[in-house]
């Protein structure tokens, strides 16, 4: 981008429209507001120009909106939103790549905690159901756990990249909040999980907790992988998922299972 | 929508255990249905004699009301009526915002089950409860260009459906593990499809472009 600096340039303002919505019950509404512009804005920028001057457009006065950032370098998750109708973190979203008037609003599949806030509890609870963890606990010392080979490291890498932060649910068109498909975020870790060595002794348990939480509910849409903004590979977490409960089914026919 | 934790909720499997069956009744018996049904049509480019003799052949296998109801009623109504059970339930497009191929793809495949449901039943209800199927009576229909284009579309929901459903299966299942595996698939299933569809075409050719007798 050049920098230009004369009068024009300066003068020019950047369009937004907010989704607000003041309690997890009470309607939506959009407010629309104008900031002026500057290099390398990005959505966080935006909303925190908003906070220092919160009125609309039309010269109303309004309140700061509310919404959840944390790390503004993309490994969080917690500022993500939908902005110009696609879901992605507002901090990496700058404003000199999208359309204007922008759309900020919150992600639709998850109950909105004021404003631009979702509660994205959900997805915590789903990486209990498949024991998102390595069982090390035990009343006497385990000593050195097993070596995980290179290989397994680095497959085992990509799905820890996974920040909890709700892309992959938001654009699902199979997903939702209460309807008992546990979705492609806490599929990918379920086999991250079972990657790990010592992990892996729980891979029947978690088999099972995909299963029970409606795993082939799964439309193969894909759009998961398309937004995944740490480029998880949520594609093979879930087809490698699929194999796994199809060998437990197998074992659950043939007896063999516990 | 409110914060209220009661909404979360896991179902017990069951769901999973439909799915795989739905899955499974869409490659066998369906699909190779399929696949032998729009075979066995191409008896009629030959000659209206050697369909008729390919129907009659058919009707007079043993236990025919069996094997149809077994091998083909039941698995045909599970697969549709669950097929539009969860269909509603659960699919909710975002082609606007998400337009990447697999999610038209998945859209097809949905829209495409509503077709098939339909056409199955008008298929069914003008051909398997006519007592005197024959080429002439067959051809008689589809000369009509309105039936034709009726079929000519039921003839390609079908197939891609079962092109599609193909893809699916093998990742539903967890046979193509993989972006690469299921691209290589994609191209296989694809033209799986094509040839079918063009065996299914040529035979409704035949009867569309036969002269009345």
């Amino acid at each position: 981008m050049d920098t230009n600096k004369n009068a024009t340039e300066s003068q020019k303002v950047v369009k937004f429209k907010i989704k607000r919505q003041i309690t997890p019950d009470s309607e939506a509404y959009w407010e629309e507001f104008e900031t002026p512009w500057k290099p390398s804005l990005n959505i966080i920028t935006l909303l925190m120009a908003q906070h220092t001057h919160p009125v609309t457009a039309a010269g109303h006065k309004s309140t700061p909106a509310t919404y959840d950032a944390n790390c503004l370098e993309e490994v969080c998750g917690s500022c993500t939103m939908v902005i110009n109708g696609r879901v992605q973190q507002a901090c990496t979203a700058l404003v000199d790549k999208l359309e204007q008037p922008i759309t900020i609003e919150p992600m639709s599949k998850f109950p909105v905690v004021r404003d631009l806030m979702v509660d994205r509890k959900r997805m915590f609870e789903s990486l209990k159901w498949i024991k998102a963890w390595n069982p090390i606990d035990n009343t006497a010392p385990l000593g050195e756990g097993p070596k995980v080979s290179p290989e397994e490291q680095e497959k085992a890498y990509n799905f820890s990249r996974c920040m909890t932060c709700g892309c992959c649910l938001e654009s699902c068109p199979q997903w939702s909040s209460d309807e008992g498909f546990i979705g492609p975020q806490a599929i990918a870790q379920s086999v991250l999980f079972n990657i790990h060595p010592t992990g892996k002794s729980l891979e029947d348990e978690r088999v099972k907790g995909l299963i029970d939480n409606g795993l082939n509910i799964c439309g193969n849409a894909q759009n998961c992988a398309a937004v995944c903004p740490k480029e998880v590979d949520l594609i093979g977490a879930i087809s490698q998922a699929n194999w796994q409960a199809t060998k437990y089914m197998a074992k659950q026919i043939l007896g063999k299972g516990h | 929508m409110s914060i209220n934790n009661n909404s979360l909720k896991a179902n017990n499997g069951t769901e999973f255990w439909l799915r795989r069956l739905h899955s499974l009744t869409g490659l066998f018996p369906l699909s190779l249905f399929l696949v032998f049904h729009l075979v066995v049509n191409n008896s009629a480019i030959k000659s209206p004699e050697a369909f008729n003799t390919v129907v009659n052949m058919l009707r007079s296998l043993p236990y025919l009301e069996l094997i149809e109801i077994s091998i083909l009623g039941i698995p045909i109504l599970f697969h549709g009526l669950y097929g539009l059970i969860i269909t509603p339930k659960f699919a909710r497009s975002n082609l606007g915002a998400y337009s990447q191929v697999h999610n038209w793809t998945y859209y097809f495949q949905r829209i495409t089950g509503i077709i098939i449901f339909i056409f199955i039943a008008v298929h069914v209800y003008q051909f398997r409860f006519n007592e005197d199927l024959d080429f002439e009576s067959v051809a008689m229909l589809l000369r009509e260009p309105i039936w034709a284009i009726a079929y000519f579309v039921g003839i390609l929901a079908s197939v891609y459906h079962f092109a599609n459903g193909l893809w699916n299966f093998l990742i539903s299942w967890g046979i193509t593990i993989g972006k690469k595996a299921q691209t290589v698939s994609a191209y296989i299933c694809g033209s799986i499809g094509l040839i079918v569809f063009a065996i299914g075409c040529s035979a409704l050719w035949a009867f569309y472009s036969s002269l009345p007798n």
